[in-house]
């Protein structure tokens, strides 16, 4: 018989969030342009800033970063087709065009790029079936795409370019016997794919096609007796799946069904405390994905002094609230507020849920159908 | 030539311990990985230098081969050596023998990325281009490929994702692949990913599970199922796989409620 994988016990526990030392790790990593993990990094460049710019917004530090330098260098990716790479000179691609996107509204400069080109990109990698390829290169369709495409024109309030209905299919058709979405139809369940799927969904006012109590159970047993979450049985717990399981948890309004306090353990334990940052495990080499995630986690659990983060966007809330009623108050430029089936321009789209607030967020697992309620 | 080492993990991001160790012994690495920073930045700009003038030559497929085998997620290396195939390819005067050559070339190429780092988008997609684009592409070599990934790693999704492509292009029968799902929970009761793919597979292979009322083939297949459901759950009472599947096959069980009479009490009345 064996025993469950599990992240070992930490050597050492915290039990406070190093606000300050995450900030100047975030900080020194950004000019650290010669080390290895870097350079390596080149190619997802424009993702390393988003991770790096809302990690900051949520600890309250983005005034500190170089607006005018980061605008730049996000104007400089678009390419002429409208998509942007992942840094200077590479490959137009839809996870980058996202996270340009996404740096963009922190910024609230979105005017500074070609916006009706983004629009022309991604519409123009919708499929017959409904799928997104994410660029023009290779064949591959995959839901986080379909979450991209979504994600991205509902932010600019261009939801309508696309074939929201044909988009809703795909995923649909990637739904599984455990009530969970994967990357293609036939594809296994993963967190990262239900984060998309079920952000996809909300986004286009869909979210009836998602079994919320299946998936719910689905999603909360992730959790580990280390507090932290896995993202599909029989791996390790990760950071990263603290927000992709409970960002998804927190939109189908099952936020709860986690054991909060344990959760936020497990995330306190894997910063350093030496360096700043945070890791995917305690123990482990802290990077700015996991630092990111980490945060951001957090603020849906409600640890205080940090900013709200929208579950959908993992965007500050209050960026999310400020592009949407943007678009509402510029209504009238033939654009969608973004909730699928026609809502008025004047709406922030149903689809933008609010953080619960704080008491019914960090719930005990006892209010979540326990493993064993099928028995 | 060998194929340069990968740079590896680090570029994943996961599953990176924190090792401490004398401050030297900390100088000397991080010098060492100061060089193959260095390195491997020129490397890109050459990629890049060299996609930029629309350079189609050897040397540059060369180029673009050193850097994927440093870093698979180089996208776009490997859009740039798709460019060059597929330019030559496109060639008229371009015989099928030397694309079939080429695409092998790709192969060879790939089973060496896979085996460094199993887990890149990169190199599965590049693969099922080269297959897709292969004059005469090997079947049951891909397959026997999978079959070899996933004894390596049985959960790693990338390869089923892969598996499922060769099988549909394979024409493959689902029959063999739900026995193939059986041989792997045989191996390893906790292998969720075989159960995923049971769970798609059974439907099929049999549609009385689909058909309404009671159905004795719906009954057997069912029965055989949670047969085997319950032997996983009494070897492995701790892994969930079983415990998930177990629910689904309850949801398939339901008999569906038939209505057999609609009426209505006049205003007033109650039943006696």
């Amino acid at each position: 018989m064996t025993t469950p994988m599990d992240a070992p016990l930490p050597t050492v526990t915290h039990t406070e969030l190093f606000l300050e030392k995450h900030a100047k790790y975030l900080h020194w990593f950004e000019g650290a342009v010669d080390e290895l993990e870097y350079c390596i990094t080149e190619h997802l460049r424009v993702s390393g800033v988003y991770w790096t710019l809302t990690a900051m917004d949520l600890l309250g530090e983005l005034e500190s970063m170089d607006r005018e330098r980061i605008i730049k260098f996000v104007q400089g990716c678009q390419h002429e087709c409208g998509g942007f790479g992942g840094s200077t000179s590479h490959d137009p691609h839809l996870l980058y065009t996202l996270s340009a996107v996404q740096v963009l509204c922190l910024y609230d400069a979105v005017e500074a790029v070609d916006v009706e080109a983004i629009v022309r990109f991604v519409c123009g990698l919708q499929q017959e079936d409904g799928s997104f390829h994410g660029d023009t290169f290779v064949n591959e369709q995959d839901t986080r795409f379909t979450f991209c495409a979504f994600a991205c024109l509902s932010l600019l309030g261009r939801l309508d370019a696309v074939d929201v209905q044909g988009g809703v299919a795909f995923v649909v058709r990637c739904r599984n016997f455990d009530g969970g979405f994967g990357c293609v139809p036939g594809s296994e369940s993963h967190a990262g794919q239900i984060f998309c799927c079920v952000g996809a969904l909300a986004i286009a006012g869909a979210m009836h096609h998602v079994d919320v109590d299946a998936l719910g159970w689905w999603l909360c047993e992730r959790q580990l007796r280390s507090g932290g979450l896995n993202g599909r049985p029989e791996k390790l717990p990760d950071v990263c799946y603290s927000w992709w399981v409970l960002s998804a948890l927190a939109i189908m309004d099952r936020l709860h069904w986690v054991d909060g306090p344990a959760l936020q353990g497990f995330i306190l334990n894997a910063q350093d405390e030496e360096t700043g940052g945070i890791a995917d495990r305690p123990g482990d080499v802290v990077d700015p994905f996991h630092t990111l995630f980490g945060v951001a986690g957090l603020s849906l659990l409600g640890w205080p002094g940090l900013a709200p983060v929208n579950p959908i966007y993992c965007l500050p809330q209050r960026t999310v609230e400020r592009v949407f009623s943007r678009q509402a108050a510029g209504a009238g430029v033939g654009a969608g507020a973004g909730a699928g089936a026609g809502t008025g321009a004047g709406e922030t789209p149903a689809a933008v849920p609010c953080i619960p607030p704080p008491a019914s967020s960090v719930g005990t697992g006892s209010s979540a159908p326990g493993a064993g309620a099928i028995i | 030539a060998p194929l340069e080492p990968p740079i590896g993990i680090a570029v994943t991001m996961h599953g990176v311990r924190k090792v401490k160790s004398s401050a030297q012994i900390e100088a000397e690495r991080r010098k060492e990985r100061l060089i193959k920073a260095d390195k491997y930045r020129g490397l890109v700009k050459q990629v890049l230098a060299l996609k930029s003038k629309g350079d189609k030559s050897d040397a540059a497929l060369q180029v673009c081969e050193i850097a994927v085998s440093k870093n698979p997620d180089l996208y776009t290396a490997w859009n740039y050596r798709r460019e060059i195939l597929t330019s030559r390819f496109a060639d008229p005067a371009c015989p099928t023998a030397k694309i079939q050559e080429g695409c092998e070339a790709e192969l060879k190429l790939l089973e060496a990325c896979v085996r460094a780092n199993p887990k890149s988008y990169s190199v599965w997609n590049h693969r099922q281009w080269v297959t897709h684009t292969s004059p005469m592409p090997d079947w049951r070599r891909e397959l026997g490929l999978c079959d070899k990934f996933l004894d390596l790693d049985s959960r790693n999704f990338h390869c089923w994702d892969y598996r499922r492509y060769v099988v549909r292009r394979a024409s493959v029968l689902d029959r063999d692949e739900l026995e193939f799902t059986r041989a792997k929970i045989d191996q390893n009761f906790s292998n969720y990913s075989a159960w995923h793919y049971r769970s798609t597979l059974l439907p099929r292979v049999h549609p009385a599970l689909d058909r309404p009322g009671h159905n004795a083939a719906g009954e057997r297949v069912l029965c055989d199922e949670f047969e085997l459901v319950q032997a996983a759950c009494f070897t492995e009472p701790d892994d969930q796989s079983a415990w998930l599947y177990h629910r689904w096959l309850l949801g398939r069980s339901l008999q569906p409620l038939a209505l057999c009479l609609v009426g209505q009490l006049p205003r007033g009345a109650a039943l006696a």
